[in-house]
């Protein structure tokens, strides 16, 4: 008798593709459409994350490209507390896709964000990027000066780049509404002030998700149609939700989204490929082991899990771990974090604990 | 008496033309000069209490400049001469980046913390201060570090430097220099000494007549500067006297009131 499931390969079948597989090393979890090696140029961005897979491809001598390197002499765990090294340029986290597309919109100037110069003690922040100057700057003025330069260097990761991983992280975000600009974190955590009559909670759709990639994907490509896409969705869970719902029920919707969009677009098109990191975290196959006790954080087994199939699918998990370069140079080379460190990511997100009681 | 060791490059020249003219005036007080390239003093490594050269070349400074094999761990002082950490040497930081204080202009803007800390990070990448955590391993003598002089008006090769005068924000240059050498030597337990000030002739430059007649090292022996823009680095005995008067005065009283 005949099945359309006779001749399967076994990572068609839950007992083969599954059960009897090792969960660090899921065979055929991932197969690329587009090769991805050392010599690949690589921009990331995404939600916290996303800096996992900047670091580790930084330690295995990967070329990321890095729009707005550190200052020279500032020391691995300072840049990473400023936002430098963590992806191709200072951004901090994009937890949405509208963040995301927001950002390239605003750097080539289709796109102004609204009331984006937070306060908090006297301080001045950046709204849309309040985590790469913690302890933010002395003026308004200075926040739209740094933002200013930060958005001039933008476009170059489209230009220099050959791969652009996004992670997705969020559909929950908080939006100004008589404009629309969304924010990465919600007025009055970090900074800014919280004000019912401005400020609106928003729960992105498939649709609004699906659009804005797909918004953002034609950007890119306009200037550098050779750019190729990777999407993964980030596996961590919502600290909060604001949407009413259980937090858990709330996570679930939120990564069913990103995963769909995800698996939509990878489906549509063919610069665009899914890393299946979402899948190797949170899959019945790890037992939960690769998050830590909060149920939240990925432990760096879990981090060293996803990277060590990227890796092997691309051929290049046999490189060894390379140390930084020094920094001594006259050359302005970045100096991201170390991944000794690995388990350490800057996550502004994780703040909402705070309001948990 | 007291046993002064002085460590440094090209920058020792005016320490050792100023002893010269003073140490009559420091009977209690003897100087030993340890002078090499400064590509050169990377090359010690601690060792059974001293500093020892790892290089042939070193060792042979070494042996001219002061007739020792090693820098041994038993001086009362240490001085710690030039040896790269100098504001014109801040250049890859302050020639790409601009702290809050500065004017806008096409350096990448950063906090005054961020900007700090990348300083604290250039001053503690210096040789200067490589070369003190290396004493610190083999005495806990007070340690004086001495950056090098700054450049005179005839040094206009410093792009930064020339922006922060022209803009009138020469002090706000020299006071994230001077904390940050302050901050790192202070983790050393070391003191950092910036020139006298009766030797500016501007918040960031040192007066042309202490340049006057700078000698530089050559196989350990001092012979003048003939490039201009060195010249314009590097200063003469007058400065040295300056410097090293202030410093010995400094300890002396710092003796004689412990």
């Amino acid at each position: 008798m005949r099945s359309p499931y006779t001749n399967l390969p076994p990572r068609a079948f839950w007992r083969t593709g599954v059960t009897s597989q090792e969960p660090e090393s899921i065979a055929e979890l991932y197969r690329p459409k587009f090769p991805i090696t050392s010599r690949t140029r690589v921009a990331t961005a995404g939600s916290c994350f996303a800096q996992h897979i900047a670091k580790h491809l930084r330690a295995r001598a990967f070329s990321v490209v890095d729009a707005e390197p550190a200052p020279a002499g500032l020391d691995a765990n300072s840049a990473a507390q400023f936002g430098f090294g963590l992806y191709s340029a200072r951004y901090g986290n994009i937890y949405t896709a509208r963040q995301l597309l927001q950002l390239f919109r605003e750097a080539e100037g289709t796109f102004r964000p609204a009331d984006f110069v937070w306060q908090k003690d006297g301080r001045y922040f950046d709204a849309m990027r309040p985590s790469v100057e913690p302890g933010g700057l002395s003026k308004a003025d200075f926040v739209r000066n740094c933002r200013a330069y930060h958005l001039r260097h933008l476009p170059a990761i489209f230009e220099t780049s050959d791969v652009f991983v996004f992670t997705l992280g969020l559909t929950e975000t908080w939006m100004h509404a008589p404009s629309g600009t969304v924010y990465p974190t919600a007025p009055g955590t970090i900074a800014g002030c919280y004000d019912p009559a401005v400020h609106q909670f928003r729960n992105l759709t498939f649709q609004e998700v699906y659009g804005d990639l797909v918004e953002f994907i034609a950007l890119a490509e306009r200037q550098n149609p050779d750019l190729v896409f990777l999407l993964t969705v980030s596996p961590v869970p919502l600290t909060a939700t604001a949407t009413g719902n259980h937090v858990l029920a709330a996570t679930t919707y939120s990564k069913s989204v990103l995963r769909a969009v995800a698996g939509q677009l990878s489906e549509e098109r063919e610069n665009v490929d899914y890393f299946p990191s979402y899948e190797i975290i949170t899959g019945a196959q790890s037992r939960g082991r690769f998050f830590s006790d909060n149920l939240r954080s990925v432990t760096p087994q879990g981090v060293s899990a996803v990277m060590d199939v990227f890796f092997a699918a691309h051929g290049t998990g046999e490189i060894p771990l390379q140390p930084w370069p020094v920094d001594d140079t006259e050359q302005h080379a970045s100096s991201p974090p170390s991944y000794n460190d690995e388990d350490e990511v800057v996550c502004e997100e994780i703040l909402l604990d705070a309001f948990a009681g | 008496m007291s046993r002064v060791c002085v460590i440094g490059n090209s920058h020792i020249s005016a320490l050792v033309l100023g002893w010269r003219e003073i140490a009559r005036d420091h009977a209690q007080t003897t100087l030993e000069f340890f002078a090499a390239p400064g590509t050169k003093v990377n090359r010690f490594k601690v060792s059974r209490g001293s500093l020892v050269p790892r290089s042939a070349t070193l060792r042979k400074f070494l042996a001219v400049t002061s007739q020792q094999k090693t820098i041994s761990g038993d001086y009362d002082i240490y001085l710690i001469c030039g040896l790269r950490l100098g504001v014109l040497h801040m250049a890859p930081l302050f020639g790409r980046f601009r702290p809050e204080a500065l004017t806008p202009d096409e350096r990448a803007p950063l906090s005054n913390e961020c900007f700090a800390r990348s300083l604290i990070g250039c001053v503690s990448a210096s040789l200067a201060v490589e070369t003190v955590r290396k004493l610190r391993e083999i005495t806990s003598a007070p340690i004086a570090v001495i950056p090098d002089p700054l450049p005179t008006k005839n040094y206009a090769e410093c792009d930064f430097l020339n922006r922060a005068e022209e803009r009138g924000e020469a002090e706000t240059v020299a006071s994230f220099f001077e904390a940050a050498c302050v901050a790192v030597c202070a983790g050393l337990n070391a003191e950092c000494h910036f020139q006298p000030s009766s030797t500016k002739s501007a918040i960031l430059r040192t007066d042309v007549t202490y340049s006057e007649g700078a000698m530089r090292l050559r196989t350990g022996s001092a012979v003048e500067h003939r490039n201009p823009l060195s010249i314009a680095r590097h200063m003469n005995g007058t400065y040295g006297a300056l410097v090293l008067r202030e410093i010995l005065g400094t300890s002396a009283s710092r003796s004689n009131s412990e």
